[in-house]
């Protein structure tokens, strides 16, 4: 109790001070809350894509790095229709493209499906139907683009019509375009390629023994359970890699704060550290002064960093306009406590340098200096 | 000092024989040579010359500091079997620096209570025991002010207040007066000296006021680092 006394006042001496320590720590922490909410976004954006289709089997070539390659051919397509265990087939092609004002606009190819057109909510006129030169636009797509029922937008010089806008609550789609499968097609260029096949299967029918048994047929491709499509990708898995990099980044950041700010502390607390050695303290109870200074710094830190990653998005959100949906709008708090212990380690870590100073005080010598 | 009974606390013993200390190498020689015998409750007051070598001295008696040659004995232990000079500080001695050495950001109750946090003690006893410790300083009205607002004296009476919390056998004070008031000063060695019932602390005091030293049973004399040859102590 009395320790905790003492550590308290050193910690509001300057309070203005362990302010600003405790921000840059934070600036740290949030950095890689940050980060990592991103992943976590971007995951989630693909996960729930095939809960909103509701497939239970991806198809698409075999070892393809990403989904936005147009490798697989309609008869593929056909042939997997009448194999044992599956229901229903539903071809998908999507690409990104240059439209007015947005560099990645995500248009999607899509069959006329009812358990597809349950699943979005139309706010204004119908989804584009079979062969015409018309789309569908998401709502965040059509506040950014000014774009309503009646409107036309031009894509690769294709005049659409848009018929409708909808909203499904997954941020791919709402911040894109869905257009009849075959427009989608001749907009890229694709002929009879397809992105990815998405099959339903019969009732009872294990997702896992139909994607085995499809790859056994067709070595050519890979039918992965959506459950584990996601993992498949290489962008994500890259994503998820460079952000762990810069993750490991931010809390050195985070690290090297707590390690400036306390030899910066302990330099100019040398004789309150004589002084404790002096009247008795021994060295385990100084240094539990010092780490604990360490250890509260960085969980201020942390508890600031949710409301800097808040800050930070919302500075970002002006440069971010195209990339609505893609980049995270939120920090994902369940993140936290995951981060407040990488923040606590790195506070402990951060204090072995100075701790190892302090220890290593003679107190003669400084209190010998005036 | 508080309701809770503690036992006689006689004052400590200390010889320390042909003490030696030098810095930068051996280039600056702080103490050439120090023979010093206390008997246990003896106060003695060291007088002698700005730089010859008394503050480095209680230096090495307090064990903050190890000599380069000679020995330090404590009720005939040699110093050097002391494992944890820190522990035995805190069991034994009492510092009162020439300047007062306090934590700026602590109040004058808790920087008398530092040497208390260092042991298993109840906190409310430790406020009993440092609040009527600074009441006996006439300084209870300043038990919550941060030690950087007190004036200079006050600042030094906390210093002692500090010395004195843990009931030590030995105290060692490095011209407590030295920068405070003849008032301040007086009060300061009457709580220094007077102590009530068995409790009767070994003292030894550094001074350059022969006034001051006068109140010590004792006087040696310390000059060019070489403080002479245990003279006959009289039993105190």
């Amino acid at each position: 109790m009395g320790v905790i006394r003492v550590l308290v006042r050193d910690l509001l001496r300057h309070p203005a001070l362990t302010v600003a320590y405790a921000f840059g720590i934070g600036v740290g922490a949030a950095t890689y809350l940050l980060l990592v909410s991103a992943t976590t976004h971007f995951s989630a954006q693909f996960a729930q894509a095939k809960k909103l289709l509701g497939a239970d089997v991806v198809v698409q070539r075999a070892r393809a790095s990403s989904p936005f390659m147009w490798q697989l051919r309609e008869q593929e397509a056909a042939k997997l229709a009448s194999f044992p265990g599956v229901q229903t087939v539903l071809r998908l092609g999507f690409g990104s493209v240059d439209v007015v004002g947005d560099r990645f606009f995500m248009f999607y190819g899509l069959e006329p499906d009812p358990m597809l057109s349950r699943s979005m909510r139309s706010l204004e006129g119908r989804m584009p139907v079979d062969g015409a030169p018309e789309a569908a636009v998401g709502i965040f797509a059509a506040e950014r683009l000014g774009l309503r029922v009646g409107s036309t937008l031009l894509v690769r010089d294709v005049p659409l019509r848009i018929v409708g806008v909808y909203q499904c609550g997954h941020s791919l789609l709402d911040n894109g375009g869905i257009a009849p499968l075959d427009v989608v097609q001749r907009l890229f260029d694709k002929g009879d390629q397809l992105s990815a096949v998405l099959l339903r299967l019969a009732p009872g029918a294990d997702p896992e023994a139909v994607a085995q048994a499809i790859a056994q047929a067709y070595p050519a491709l890979e039918a992965t359970p959506t459950e584990r499509w996601i993992s498949l990708y290489g962008q994500v898995r890259l994503v998820e890699s460079y952000v762990g990099t810069i993750g490991v980044i931010a809390i050195a950041v985070a690290l090297f704060v707590v390690l400036s700010v306390l030899q910066l502390n302990i330099v100019t607390r040398l004789p309150e550290f004589a002084i404790l050695r002096a009247v008795g303290w021994v060295r385990w109870r100084i240094a539990a002064l010092v780490a604990g200074e360490a250890l509260a710094l960085a969980f201020f830190g942390a508890l600031l960093a949710p409301g800097i990653g808040e800050w930070i998005l919302l500075l970002l959100r002006p440069l971010n306009r195209e990339a609505v949906g893609f980049v995270t709008d939120h920090v994902e708090l369940t993140l936290w406590p995951k981060t407040t212990l990488l923040t606590l380690a790195a506070g402990l870590a951060g204090a072995v340098l100075p701790l190892s100073r302090v220890l290593r005080v003679a107190p003669a010598q400084v209190l010998r200096t005036p | 000092m508080s309701d809770r009974p503690s036992l006689p606390r006689a004052g400590l013993a200390l010889e320390a024989k042909g003490l030696a200390k030098a810095y930068e190498e051996g280039l600056v020689v702080a103490v050439r040579r120090a023979d010093l015998s206390l008997a246990p409750g003896e106060r003695v007051a060291i007088m002698g010359p700005t730089g010859c070598g008394k503050s480095t001295l209680l230096a090495m008696l307090s064990l903050l500091e190890a000599p380069d040659t000679g020995e330090i004995f404590f009720d005939g232990q040699p110093a050097r079997t002391i494992k944890s000079p820190e522990q035995w500080r805190l069991a034994n001695v009492g510092i009162v620096f020439q300047l007062h050495y306090l934590i700026p950001h602590l109040t004058a109750l808790e920087n008398v209570m530092l040497p208390l946090l260092a042991k298993d003690m109840p906190q409310k006893e430790r406020e009993e025991r440092g609040r009527t410790l600074l009441a006996s300083l006439n300084l209870s009205h300043r038990c919550h002010t941060l030690a950087a607002k007190l004036s200079g004296g006050e600042r030094q009476l906390v210093a002692l207040a500090r010395a004195l919390i843990n009931e030590p056998r030995l105290v060692l004070a490095d011209e407590p007066t030295g920068a405070v008031d003849s008032a301040t000063g007086a009060l300061l060695l009457d709580r220094l000296f007077d102590h009530s019932g068995a409790y009767r602390p070994t003292i030894l005091l550094v001074t350059h006021d022969p006034a001051v030293a006068a109140r010590a049973d004792r006087i040696v004399t310390m000059r060019d680092g070489v403080l002479p040859a245990p003279q006959k102590t009289s039993p105190a």
